[in-house]
């Protein structure tokens, strides 16, 4: 009795499977992407958030790009004179060969040679934020002082249930969108959301 | 409380470096992400009194190199057409301005840059000026855990390429726990600033560095949004980042209860929830207004203006940008908003003491809680703050929250407070270049972890 029960059971489980499977729609079965890429989205976006607000290279005229030799006096360190003074040597080793092919040398490199030496030593340090802050985590690692660094000291998740605000246009919004998991308020907000937000990301 | 110059001035422990043939000016550098904020003091033994004076006299300038779509008259010929600082007061058209700025997420990346600004800083500005005299002593800010290689690059810039005797980094987080307006000894320092929000405990003067907690949202990400929003209702203004900010600097409040507002607003017919009537006026070059980054509309004044101006009508964007410093989760970030983030830090702090101790340290925590920062500034900032924390905190325990003064100049102000309590308890606080030459940039930085 109970094994027939037990298989009569686990018959209808597998109908009722069966049937909630064929219940979706194969549109929206097609439209639904996996977590991973959704909070990948999410976090495009928010990195944009983040960005400032630069014209891009090329779009305007050459890239920052300014002239320290007119206007800002730095004190005079041992770096600058040290590469300005092996430019003039080379600038004479070069005249030897032949007068037109130094003159063309020097004139074309002695401005970006004037130029480099402030630049260059002090922007060694330009390295990539999360490059540093990993380092800065090792270093931690092995001081055993994870409990003060920039990983530790981020916020916690809020205690309460995330707010349900349209991400068009800020009202309260009962819907969910399919695809990518963020809320809308009404039809007009939802095509909104899917031609230019959908898994997309500003700029 | 200020000593006498001359029982400080024959106390051995003030400066070892120092000699009475230099200069001796301290020049204060809070070098925030959105604003440097600079002034000097003339002296290593300064009082309250020009302590107020230096700060009164404080200069702010935007920490970037500002592109104009136009070049303007009068301001030096630079490649890229970049000005700084002060030069902008002369600018009348910020559309379309492009800013570079060296930060990244609130740590400076781009040095080379950074070097540009504070050089301009130093040798141009009047009340900073110290291109003429002798390149004494400076005091930088940094944010929370800054890494050594920040450390390492500034204090490279610093003597090196700056040229000064003395150099000292602090934590501009911790600093507003020393200003005037803060008298108690325990205090939790909220600081929302450009690029995140700290909360900071502070108890005796030391900062309880594991449980400091930081949310990834700050103002600028909030203009940032706000341009989106904009650009995507009325105009495209993702260029405008000046005149955006000034909108939202200008227009945005915080809404004491952001869900019973909107539902209100909600209950409307869709075509009356957009009301016609114009919050803010746009910049116009062919006009002129007093105001290059625009004004705000007085509702009174409505009937009155052109018609042909450019107007822009903001509806719940006023409400919504600053409300997503209380609930990130709207824009999908993860992290608590500032109400929590205080009590989570808070909590961090009293977590290992038994029940009775660790009451009494959160009644001393939530009985000082400190604003500072630029968002603070957003009206009815504090008040929102309150009403969110308190169903958080204790019922017996009572909360107080306080902004500073000038929240924006808070840290710069206690940078120098505790300057002044640092030198007067005849500790060393700076590196000397000596000590620099001598030992490299690795004395900064134990130098610095031993301040704060």
């Amino acid at each position: 009795m109970d094994e027939a029960a037990a298989a009569a059971a686990a018959a209808a489980a597998e109908r009722n499977s069966r049937k909630r499977k064929r219940k979706i729609a194969p549109r929206v079965l097609l439209a639904q992407v996996d977590e991973s890429a959704r909070l990948e989205a999410r976090q495009r976006r928010l990195d944009a958030l983040e960005s400032d607000d630069v014209v891009a290279a090329g779009e305007n005229d050459d890239e920052y790009e300014p002239d320290h030799a007119s206007e800002d006096d730095y004190s005079d360190d041992a770096v600058v004179g040290a590469i300005v003074g092996k430019s003039k040597k080379k600038s004479k080793a070069n005249s030897k060969p032949s007068k037109a092919a130094s003159v063309s040398t020097t004139q074309k490199k002695q401005p970006s040679r004037q130029k480099q030496p402030v630049r260059r030593a002090i922007e060694a340090f330009n390295v990539p934020l999360d490059l540093v802050l990993a380092e800065e985590a090792k270093r931690a690692a092995v001081e055993g002082t994870t409990e003060c660094t920039y990983e530790h000291a981020r916020a916690l998740p809020s205690r309460f249930p995330a707010r349900r605000i349209c991400s068009v246009c800020g009202f309260q919004a009962p819907y969910t969108c399919v695809r990518c998991g963020s809320r809308f308020c009404t039809v007009q907000c939802g095509v909104t959301h899917d031609e230019t937000r959908c898994l997309k990301f500003t700029q | 409380m200020a000593p006498s110059r001359d029982s400080l001035a024959a106390s051995p422990a003030a400066t070892p470096c120092d000699s009475a043939s230099l200069s001796s000016s301290i020049v204060f550098l809070d070098n925030g992400a959105g604003d440097i904020k600079c002034a000097r003091v003339p002296s290593d033994h300064f009082s309250a009194e020009d302590i107020r004076e230096a700060v009164g006299a404080a200069v702010r300038i935007p920490n970037a190199a500002c592109r104009p779509r136009v070049e303007v008259p009068g301001v030096p010929r630079r490649a890229g057409n970049v000005m700084y600082g002060s030069e902008l007061r002369s600018c009348r058209d910020f559309s379309e301005m492009s800013f570079s700025r060296p930060h990244q997420r609130g740590y400076v990346c781009s040095w080379g840059l950074e070097l540009d600004i504070w050089s301009h800083l130093l040798n141009n500005e009047q009340a900073v000026d110290a291109q003429g005299t002798h390149r004494n002593a400076i005091i930088t800010t940094a944010p929370c855990f800054n890494p050594g290689h920040m450390i390492h690059a500034e204090s490279e810039l610093v003597f090196e390429y700056l040229g000064f005797q003395r150099y000292v980094q602090l934590t501009s987080q911790a600093m507003p726990a020393f200003a005037a307006s803060t008298s108690s000894h325990a205090c939790v320092v909220l600081d929302t600033g450009f690029s995140f929000s700290h909360a900071v405990p502070v108890i005796d003067g030391r900062v309880i560095w594991r449980a400091v907690r930081r949310l990834d949202l700050g103002g600028k990400a909030l203009t940032n949004q706000l341009k989106e929003i904009i650009s995507f209702r009325a105009y495209n203004m993702m260029r405008d980042t000046a005149v955006v900010n000034a909108i939202k600097e200008r227009v945005c409040r915080v809404s004491p209860h952001y869900l019973a507002e909107i539902a209100l607003e909600n209950k409307k017919p869709r075509s009356r929830r957009y009301t016609p009537t114009p919050d803010y006026m746009l910049p116009d070059a062919t006009t002129g207004y007093k105001d290059p980054l625009g004004f705000v509309i007085d509702p009174a004044n409505v009937p009155t203006l052109d018609p042909t101006a450019q107007t822009l009508a903001l509806t719940n964007e006023k409400i919504f940008i600053p409300e997503l410093l209380f609930s990130p989760s709207d824009i999908g970030l993860g992290q608590a908003g500032v109400a929590e983030l205080v009590c989570q830090a808070v909590e961090a702090c009293s977590a290992h003491l038994p029940p009775d101790e660790a009451m009494r340290l959160r009644a001393l925590l939530y009985g000082n809680v400190q604003v500072v920062g630029g968002n603070s500034l957003f009206p009815g900032f504090v008040k929102r703050l309150l009403a969110d924390m308190r169903p958080l905190v204790p019922a017996e325990i009572k909360l107080q929250v306080l902004r500073a003064p000038d929240p924006q100049l808070a840290a710069l102000e206690g940078s120098m407070f505790f300057t002044q309590q640092w030198m007067e308890s005849g500790r060393p606080l700076f590196v000397s270049k000596a000590e620099y030459d001598e030992f490299g940039p690795n004395v900064c930085y134990s130098r610095f972890q031993s301040l704060a």
